[in-house]
């Protein structure tokens, strides 16, 4: 193997000044990170690493899309030690990053086609990226149809309300919105996601690619109801999840048989999955 | 001899389904090395073997039986069943599921000693008798041939057992041949000990083979691995590495069976147990208490008394 | 290729004058004592030349009330390594192809790599634990940008591709005839055996298609899941990374093992690889199924037997995949 010296150092992060922290729920925010004059070269589907000094690394998805100029935007649920830190942070601090890693969505395949989303709690951040690109002005008209279903917990577990609230009032989409347990403001649909899509939605399978994201458990029941529903493997697209920490495939942790979901994923279609071991 | 006691004894158990499962010793394809073995069938019986290399303190693989119903029988030397009432002392087995099969014990063999001795030899050329070890007919000085750990060993025999196999020893190791391999650093300056120490530490790779070959470092989540907060370093530097040794004897402190099977462990021969056998060493000294010889009195920093006369505290 | 043979004496008064900046591996060093110098510095394991048990990646600090990064530039100094061929194809054939991957060259091991020149000793006393000959390698394994050399009729034998690299090769005379036959034909059993012996072409496939087989249960039953075989593995080359000093430090990469629980444990409590058997699996499907899968046939694993010589409770890779091989055959 040739040895390339001039190579840059694959681990250092860049560091970029939050320009606004948006609170979703108790335990999720919103950070936007200001490119100056960059324009992120990403794709939906992406992720980076966030680095915060002193405290160290956590994968997390680019949420904002690509079309978005000048900035990176992330969400972040509360779990450990980094994303603690991060939580932390105030306007204008600065936060490392390092990316964008691993594949995307497989935009190609999805042009020219009718596009079903389907996410449940945090997990809507990634399909975000792809939603908004795909709603983008220049974009629009190279999609079809767009339903959205998102559902969470409870009304307080429900991420990006001002999105939300953008997508509800385009006529261009479908948008439902569903919660597990509702309260007394809540006038939207309650019920389980799997549930909720099998009762609402009426789709032909062979038409439409569906693209989900959300807790394992979720993905489990959403894929079982999608093909039910009649959706076939290779259209049922998803996104992994697992103990990252190089995000280049080198540190080796977050292999599903001979793939490193950092490089080789996180997006997969189900007909993928059904070919590897089921070690995620 | 033993072995043949030792079969019909494991199959006996399966068969009359005193036992669920064995977890004993079975034999390698290398010479003079051992394996831990589970076995749940009586034809399975004939694997189990008993000789000085079975140097693994199988007490350690109890702690992958606490959430099961399990009846288990286990082999044990001296030092293993001092784990085990260690375990029942602090509530991690019940006595009900177990059966100890125990063995007592001539001392274990050191492979690299064996192989410096006679470096050409195979098992072939060994009788062990109960007076000792024979290469071709003629007896070995046993200090030559054992474990450091075993040669300051004062319980040969298991202290808690179902059916013995082998006559009990009348002496200890350490009765025998009064040596003790931590008498030496006793003698050293605290400079040179510190020297001696630090130069150990430099070869750890924090590998935790010490750690997970031990009997009674059975913690969920170890203090080493802990992020939140993170109490080492995940760097294998000489400092760090100090941290966590001296950390995990703290932890071992009047727990500790001096068994050794964290020594011989160890991949890169650091002799890793000096550090909780000088502890128990204090503590049999201080307080006359060594552990897991019962399974009542309290662990001496485990009780506190108001007469306590603290001169160790300068 | 150049070749040729050397006196002991020659050969050993070569290495003293680079006895400085030489590093030579326990296995040579226990194989071949004659070769060790004063000042060479004996190294557990290969790896530990290249991929530091623990690195600095890169610093940061706190200075005018914001954070700063900055770049580390390693350093490349020139170091002769002596190892046996196993170890070196530790390096070449599986190191080199995790950290050299273009355009994700990390740089570090970059460094140290392009001032590595390597010397292979030639086995001539393979242990009962080793198996190089089943992994494609075999005990006078070379490459051609190393020194190969061979303990030959009481001289050494030399060759190599780069004799601007290793000058040794310029005092060697020259070998007549009889004895370059002798030399090929000792080549030519050891690659003999390794045709014979080694694993079928199919096993990568197979192992990946066993995946869900019980014995990988009773396989791992005694393994304690500590990290000592992959630490002292040559090839092993999984990583962590985490933050060392709050407001002024480095990020720090240290060795990390599948073996240990939290390798793979998500923040959630979510574990893919919950217990001993999914841990014992990765370690022998990486090796023996994933890393050929990925990397053209070529096993993870060089069959060096370290972990199979130091593992406290005698847990050995080779017979966990000729057991696992094994029933490919019987399956089809
Ligand atoms: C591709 C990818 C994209 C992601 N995108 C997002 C995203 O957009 N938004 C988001 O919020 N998250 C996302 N995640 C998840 C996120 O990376 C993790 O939540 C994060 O790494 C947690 O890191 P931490 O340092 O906060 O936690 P850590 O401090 O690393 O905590 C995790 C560790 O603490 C311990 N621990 C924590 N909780 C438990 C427990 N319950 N039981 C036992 N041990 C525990 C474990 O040792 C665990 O390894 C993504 C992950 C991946 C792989
Ligand atoms: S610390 Fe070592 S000697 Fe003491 S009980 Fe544990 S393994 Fe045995
Ligand atoms: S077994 Fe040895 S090298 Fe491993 S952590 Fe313990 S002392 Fe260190
Ligand atoms: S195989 Fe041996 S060395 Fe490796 S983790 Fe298991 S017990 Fe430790
Ligand atoms: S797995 Fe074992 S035999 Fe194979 S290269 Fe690693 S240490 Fe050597
Ligand atoms: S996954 Fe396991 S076997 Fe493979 S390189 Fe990493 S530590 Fe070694
Ligand atoms: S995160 Fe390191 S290999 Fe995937």
């Amino acid at each position: 193997m040739a040895i390339d010296l001039e190579n840059k150092n694959i681990y250092l992060p860049r560091l970029y000044r939050i320009m606004e922290i948006i609170p979703e729920t108790s335990d999720i925010k919103t950070f936007r990170l200001d490119l100056e004059d960059e324009n992120s070269s990403h794709l939906p589907g992406q992720f980076a690493e966030l680095f915060v000094p002193g405290v160290g690394e956590a994968p997390i998805s680019i949420t904002s899309s690509p079309t978005q100029k000048g900035i990176l935007e992330f969400s972040i649920k509360r779990t450990g030690l980094v994303t603690s830190a991060i939580h932390r942070l105030n306007s204008n601090d600065r936060l490392g990053i390092r990316g964008p890693y691993g594949n995307t969505f497989p935009l190609s395949d999805l042009t020219e086609q009718n596009l079903l989303f389907i996410a449940g709690g945090i997990g809507l951040a990634p399909l975000r990226s792809l939603i908004n690109f795909v709603l983008d002005t220049e974009k629009r008209n190279q999609f079809k149809k767009v339903t959205i279903l998102y559902g969470a917990r409870s009304p307080q577990d429900l991420v990006f309300k001002w999105e939300l609230k953008r997508w509800q009032m385009r006529d261009d989409i479908t948008f439902l919105l569903t919660v597990d347990r509702g309260d007394d403001q809540w006038k939207g649909t309650v019920g389980l996601v799997p549930n909720v899509l099998k009762e609402n939605i009426q789709v032909d399978p062979l038409e439409w690619k569906s693209i989900i994201c959300g807790p394992p458990i979720m993905i489990k029941f959403t894929i079982k109801a999608l093909l039910e529903m009649g959706f076939q493997p290779p259209d049922i697209i998803t996104t992994l999840e697992m103990r990252m920490k190089c995000g280049l495939g080198k540190c080796g942790r977050c292999n599903i048989g001979p793939y490193y979901v950092c490089k080789d994923g996180p997006v997969f279609t189900y007909q993928q999955l059904q070919n590897m071991p089921e070690e995620y | 001899m033993f072995e043949s006691i030792l079969i019909d004894t494991a199959k006996k158990l399966l068969r009359d389904k005193t036992v669920d499962l064995i977890i004993g010793y079975g034999s390698t394809h290398y010479p003079f090395r051992t394996e831990p073995i589970v076995i749940n069938k009586e034809d399975q019986a004939d694997a189990l073997i008993w000789n000085p290399f079975c140097g693994n303190n199988l007490a350690r693989y109890l702690k992958y039986y606490k959430n099961t119903q399990h009846k288990i029988a286990l082999m044990v030397k001296g030092c293993d069943s001092r784990a085990v009432q260690v375990l029942l002392k602090e509530d991690q087995i019940n006595r009900d599921r177990l059966y100890l099969i125990g063995l007592s014990c001539p001392g274990l063999v050191n492979r690299e000693k064996l192989q410096k001795q006679f470096p050409q030899a195979s098992p072939e050329d060994f009788q062990w008798k109960e007076t000792g070890w024979f290469f071709h007919g003629e007896q070995i000085d046993p200090e030559l041939l054992l474990e450091e750990t075993c040669l300051r060993c004062r319980y040969p025999n298991p202290l808690e057992y179902d059916q013995l196999i082998g006559e009990p020893r009348t002496t200890s190791p350490y009765q025998t041949y009064q040596k003790d391999y931590l008498d030496p650093i006793d003698d050293l300056s605290p400079e040179e000990r510190w020297d001696r120490w630090s130069k150990e530490m430099t070869k750890c790779i924090r590998c935790y083979a010490c750690r997970n070959s031990c009997p009674l470092c059975y913690c969920q989540e170890c203090f080493a691995e802990s992020t939140q907060p993170q109490w080492v370093s995940p760097a294998p530097t000489p400092s760090d590495n100090f941290l966590f040794h001296l950390v995990r004897t703290m932890h071992m402190a009047g727990r500790c069976v001096e068994c050794g099977a964290c020594e011989r462990a160890c991949p890169v021969s650091i002799p890793i147990a000096q550090l909780p056998l000088k502890v128990e060493t204090i503590i049999r000294e201080q307080f006359q208490f060594e552990a897991g010889t019962d399974q009542e009195s309290a662990a001496p920093l485990l009780t506190y008394r108001e007469n306590d006369p603290g001169d160790f505290v300068k | 290729m150049k070749s040729g043979k050397v006196t002991k004496n020659d050969l050993v008064q070569w290495l003293k004058t680079h006895q400085n900046n030489f590093l030579v591996t326990e296995k040579v060093a226990h194989h071949q004592p004659e070769l060790l110098c004063d000042q060479s510095k004996e190294i557990k394991n290969i790896k530990e030349a290249l991929f530091l048990p623990w690195d600095k990646l890169f610093n940061y600090h706190w200075e005018n009330q914001q954070w700063n990064v900055d770049n580390i530039q390693p350093s490349t100094s020139p170091r002769f390594l002596m190892a046996l061929p196993c170890e070196a194809r530790a390096i070449y054939e599986v190191l080199d192809r995790v950290f050299l991957q273009p355009s994700e060259t990390e740089s570090g091991y970059a460094a140290r790599r392009q001032g590595l020149k390597m010397v292979i000793v030639g086995c001539i006393n393979p242990e009962p634990t080793c198996f190089c000959h089943l992994v494609g390698g075999n005990p006078y394994w070379t490459h051609p940008d190393a020194l190969f050399i061979l303990p030959f009729h009481d001289e050494y034998y030399l060759e190599t591709n780069q004799p601007e690299q290793f000058d040794i090769i310029e005092q060697g005379t020259t070998l007549n005839k009889s004895e370059k036959e002798e030399i090929e034909v000792l080549r030519k059993q050891m690659e003999e055996k390794t045709n014979q012996e080694k694993l079928p072409e199919d096993a990568p496939q197979g192992l990946y298609d066993l995946f869900e087989d019980q014995e990988w249960e009773d396989l791992s039953w005694k393994c304690l899941n500590c990290g000592a075989c992959t630490f002292l593995c040559p090839t092993c080359q999984c990583f962590d990374m985490s933050a060392e000093g709050r407001l002024k430090g480095f990020q720090l990469k240290t060795w990390d093992s599948c073996m240990f629980p939290k390798f793979t444990l998500h923040a959630s409590g979510h574990n893919p690889r919950p217990t001993f058997k999914e841990r014992v699996r990765q370690r022998v499907l990486h090796k023996f199924s994933y890393f050929p899968l990925r990397e053209e046939g070529r096993y993870g694993c060089v069959g060096c037997g370290k972990c199979i010589e130091i593992c406290p409770v005698n847990w050995n890779i080779r017979e966990a995949v000729e057991r696992m091989v094994k029933k490919i055959g019987n399956r089809s």
